[in-house]
């Protein structure tokens, strides 16, 4: 326990449902006088994060990105401006960076308190947008959408899905224009959701995609001519700049 | 559209009977989407995709074979079969055209793939060089597509370095013409730097 003045803040009711219990831990000892003070706290609520987090282990990081991604964004909405999670994804540790967003939360009293919110204000955009990119990682082993060609069993059958894989199964309204305006639609729907898009008729020893007509060669272009970009190394679409 | 499905359905069972007659094929799966061939080393299925694109195809493969099946247009290539491109992609949404090409499609298959349905590991062979050889252009030319509308962008703004680095990268696939454009770019880049 560092030796420093302390005011106990009571986190509750902002953010805490079934979500890291760091940031619990670090609010509660967040509200500090001075900068030594401060620095003394925060290390003080990592080392009783990292030990919660030692005594609760979770298997899916993800959560810790959701839960991480979650309450950056009500804190950015609240123009709460105080994260210093930047530094975990500089080193590319996104596992401890979305802890650390998750429980530096708990000193952002501190940081409102203690500092002008202009400095804060851009480090809260730069932590928020690396939340955001930790999410994004966190789902690389999720599957998502995926588009396929029809009569392919490899793409249509269970063998091999992840979680969350899905494909486009829509009404058929009778005719194939019909059809491509409500599968086009929906593509784009999906494609502003900025995740990954799966292509399931693939080479599998390269990943690299099989040439074709018809449905899904529109539904590739669809998405090229919208700077989405193929990685044969995920088979998946990626957004511009994802 | 239940009309279009039987005349379909019909027409394999009649075209491609000759899987059964020749080469020992059994009909291993019959539904209103699929009709599939089987001769234990070798299958050939019709598929058609009535809900969606209306496409139909025809695709071959080995039963124990990793990835899906080789489609018909692997098959016209790998087998030469040039004066029957118009098979690589069917769209039949008429009981008459799909009568047609379900015919052609047997009538192809019967002319040319010899090999493939007697199940010969040369045949094999040939259509997975076919799909190597494909998805290798394929993926180059999506590169090279990339690569220079990047290029154009960059080339309107001016910003030459942008035009050196998306082109560099696929220079072996240009044109002659986008080959100059290249040259040019690196001399103007040069020039501001």
């Amino acid at each position: 326990m560092p030796e420093c003045s302390l005011y106990v803040l009571s986190p509750g009711g902002f953010y805490s449902g079934g979500g890291f219990s760091g940031f619990e831990h670090g609010a509660g000892n967040a509200v500090l006088l001075g900068a030594m003070q401060r620095n003394a706290a925060a290390a003080h609520a990592r080392a009783q994060a990292a030990a919660h987090a030692a005594a609760h282990p979770r298997p899916d990081w993800s959560s810790y990105a959701d839960t991480a991604g979650m309450a950056a964004q009500i804190g950015t909405e609240a123009f709460v401006p105080f994260f210093s999670t930047a530094t975990a994804f500089a080193a590319g540790d996104w596992r401890t960076a979305a802890q650390e967003a998750a429980f530096e939360l708990g000193g952002i009293a501190l940081g409102a308190a203690t500092l002008g919110p202009g400095y804060y204000a851009v480090k809260t955009l730069k932590a928020y947008r690396a939340v955001r990119k930790a999410q994004k990682l966190a789902t690389r082993g999720k599957g998502g959408l995926n588009l396929f060609k029809w009569g392919d069993k490899t793409s249509t059958t269970a063998k091999g899905w992840k979680e969350g894989d899905r494909f486009l199964h829509l009404p058929n309204k009778g005719s194939p224009k019909a059809n491509w305006k409500q599968n086009s639609g929906r593509l784009r729907q999906e494609m502003n959701r900025n995740e990954p898009i799966f292509d399931s008729y693939r080479n599998p020893a390269t990943g690299q995609q099989i040439p074709t007509k018809g449905f899904l060669n529109a539904e590739r272009q669809l998405l090229e001519t919208r700077g989405w970009q193929y990685n044969p190394s995920t088979g998946a679409y990626h957004p511009p700049g994802g | 559209m239940h009309n279009l499905h039987e005349c379909i359905h019909d027409a394999t069972r009649v075209g491609f009977g000759f899987l059964e007659k020749d080469y020992g094929f059994t009909c291993a799966e019959d539904d209103c989407n699929r009709v599939r061939f089987d001769s234990g080393r070798v299958f050939v299925q019709v598929v058609y995709d009535a809900t969606r694109s209306f496409e139909v195809t025809v695709e071959m493969g080995q039963p124990d074979c990793e990835g899906p099946p080789y489609n018909f247009a692997e098959f016209l290539r790998a087998f030469a079969v040039a004066d029957h491109l118009e098979l690589s992609a069917v769209q039949a949404a008429d009981v008459v055209v799909a009568r047609k090409f379900v015919e052609r499609f047997a009538e192809v298959l019967q002319r040319h793939g010899t090999a493939v349905m007697r199940g010969d590991e040369e045949g094999f062979r040939k259509l997975q060089a076919q799909r190597n050889s494909d998805c290798n252009a394929y993926e180059r030319e999506r590169r090279l597509e990339r690569g220079t509308s990047v290029a154009e962008r960059a080339w309107n703004d001016g910003d030459y370095g942008g035009v050196v680095a998306a082109l560099t990268p696929v220079e072996g696939d240009l044109s002659a013409a986008q080959r100059k454009k290249l040259e040019l770019a690196r001399k103007r880049s040069l020039l501001a730097d």
